[in-house]
């Protein structure tokens, strides 16, 4: 039997493959989310229009990028940032941009501050839009609040209303906590009922200073099951989502030929260049970045004012980061059956989970990756019963 | 028990559909399935090792199989709108699916109809996993 080899274990001298910046044009965040990991949202500095320059000639020169690069612009909340910023930066990274290299450009937003302005600027450079809601004002308003403790329901509801009169293509991020998990046609309903088409779905995870209450629960995984199971029959058969993150890229991950060998960005060194408005350098799991950490030097490999990406590649705290999580994930490929469609896990769930990037099994990879490829498979199998009680697609097929 | 043919079979069903068309057979089948009881699994890692030759065996099925005998997208394409609207699937009986841009009319197209706009961003394989955009 032939079968597909699985990812290549990573080498020290591997040449990078770069997938995805992420950048941090400031730290500030307009809204204060009970569960936020980010330590420095109250911060108001900005990136300077030079760390934008330093940062893309550095990746450019590089020749380590792929073909397609995402450029992520996130945490805290990239709107605070004016338009005219934005336009200037992405004119310079147009201009910085070879010949053969792609780049599109991404926000994930919590939506409050979207105007026909921003749409404008959306439409011209097709940048992708994830806005982040957590469902029905109740749901939403109960972890995602103002400084003041005010809910922000409304104002990100007004945010994607706006993408939608302006034409402008989105998605959304609902983070999943109990009173969601309970109620599936609830959610699957705000949805429609606001045109919402592209859903992903996060649970209330552990990360940095936040510890999640959700994943403390012996049944997250049963309840995040049912509750996704619920929620794609109930949308497909209504037609009424177009693409559901969490059970479509699985099937691709498992089926698409073109998908079926991953490699895992997030545990290769510069896999994720991420830059925060200071042009401080980090990789791996873009949560990292800002978090306070001894062992590895705060997770910082370098500043792009003062060091070469080959330098970051060769330092301390890259070396350590690189040698515990590919330790992690070479015990993942020995030990998780499930190896194959997540390539070795999320390094920031592991560190704040387990304590060590060097270990395997999280509750978040048994929500996040097991939960789907189990239902998938289970479906699989079901359609695979139903063609063999049905002649004419079996002698069809 | 999962036989080599079963699973070649209803991947050639299912890869033709692209994505979108995936996701709703496997849903439908899914909803509507009448599973044949079993056994509870008690050993955890018994349950792993299938999961693992499960995946395995898909792979394989995609890597060989069906690139050796690639499926009539038009034929499959056809027979799953005659299943999934008055037979054993979701039987909408209304005349068929909801005509979303990217999905219903990509049937037909062999592998490289998956594309999904921004969640289907190529790079050969590369994903980076991250959960926050």
């Amino acid at each position: 039997m032939s079968v597909l080899p699985l990812p290549e274990a990573p080498v020290a001298d591997r040449t990078p493959c770069i997938t995805t910046v992420v950048v941090q044009p400031t730290p500030f965040c307009n809204i204060a989310c009970r569960y936020c990991y980010l330590p420095d949202r109250d911060s108001t500095a900005r990136m300077s229009i030079d760390t934008v320059r330093a940062t893309f000639e550095a990746v450019f020169s590089s020749g380590w990028s792929l073909p397609d690069l995402t450029v992520i612009w996130h945490a805290g909340e990239p709107l605070v940032v004016p338009v005219s910023w934005y336009q200037e930066a992405f004119e310079l990274i147009d201009a910085l941009r070879p010949e053969g290299i792609r780049v599109r450009h991404a926000f994930q937003t919590n939506g409050t501050l979207i105007t026909p302005d921003w749409c404008a600027l959306f439409r011209r450079w097709e940048v992708g839009v994830g806005v982040s809601i957590d469902g029905p004002r109740d749901i939403h308003d109960a972890n995602r609040v103002t400084r003041k403790g005010q809910g922000t329901f409304d104002k990100t509801l007004a945010g994607i209303a706006c993408l939608q009169r302006e034409n402008v293509p989105f998605h959304v991020i609902s983070v999943l906590s109990g009173p969601s998990l309970a109620d599936p046609e609830a959610m699957l309903a705000f949805y429609v009922e606001n045109g919402i088409a592209d859903i992903c779905f996060n649970v209330e995870e552990s990360e940095g200073d936040h510890v999640s209450s959700l994943l403390s629960e012996r049944s997250a995984e049963s309840r995040f099951s049912e509750f996704l199971t619920r929620f794609w029959h109930q949308s497909r058969h209504d037609e009424s989502v177009r693409f559901l993150r969490e059970i479509d890229s699985m099937i691709e991950r498992i089926m698409d030929p073109t998908h079926a060998c991953i490699e895992n960005a997030q545990v290769q060194p510069f896999g994720m260049v991420n830059v925060d408005c200071k042009g401080n350098v980090s990789s791996f799991s873009p949560e990292l970045l800002g978090m306070k950490n001894a062992e590895y030097e705060n997770f910082i490999v370098g500043n792009i004012h003062h060091h070469s990406l080959d330098d970051m590649l060769d330092s301390a705290s890259m070396r350590a980061m690189q040698r515990d999580i590919s330790a992690g994930v070479e015990a993942c490929r020995a030990e998780c059956a499930y190896f194959s469609v997540c390539g070795g896990g999320s390094p920031i769930n592991k560190l704040t989970e387990n304590g060590s990037f060097s270990t395997t099994h999280t509750r978040f990879c048994d929500l996040i990756e097991k939960v789907p490829a189990d239902i998938i498979l289970d479906a699989l199998s079901d359609l695979e019963r139903t063609i063999d009680h049905d002649v004419p697609l079996r002698s069809a097929v | 028990m999962h036989s080599r043919n079963r699973t070649t079979r209803a991947l050639a069903l299912l890869l033709p559909a692209g994505l979108l068309g995936a996701s709703t057979i496997l849903a439908s089948a899914h909803a509507t399935a009448v599973r044949p009881s079993t056994a509870t699994a008690t050993d955890e890692h018994a349950v792993e090792r299938d999961v693992a030759s499960r995946l395995a065996d898909i792979r394989s099925a995609i890597a060989t199989d069906l690139t050796e005998t690639k499926p009539d997208g038009n034929k499959a394409s056809r027979l799953i709108l005659a299943w999934m609207n008055f037979g054993g699937g979701f039987g909408w009986r209304n005349g068929g699916w909801r005509n979303w841009g990217n999905g219903w009319h990509n049937w037909g197209n062999g592998w490289h109809n998956w594309g999904n706009g921004w969640h289907n961003w190529g790079n050969g394989g590369w994903h980076n996993f991250w959960h926050n955009w």
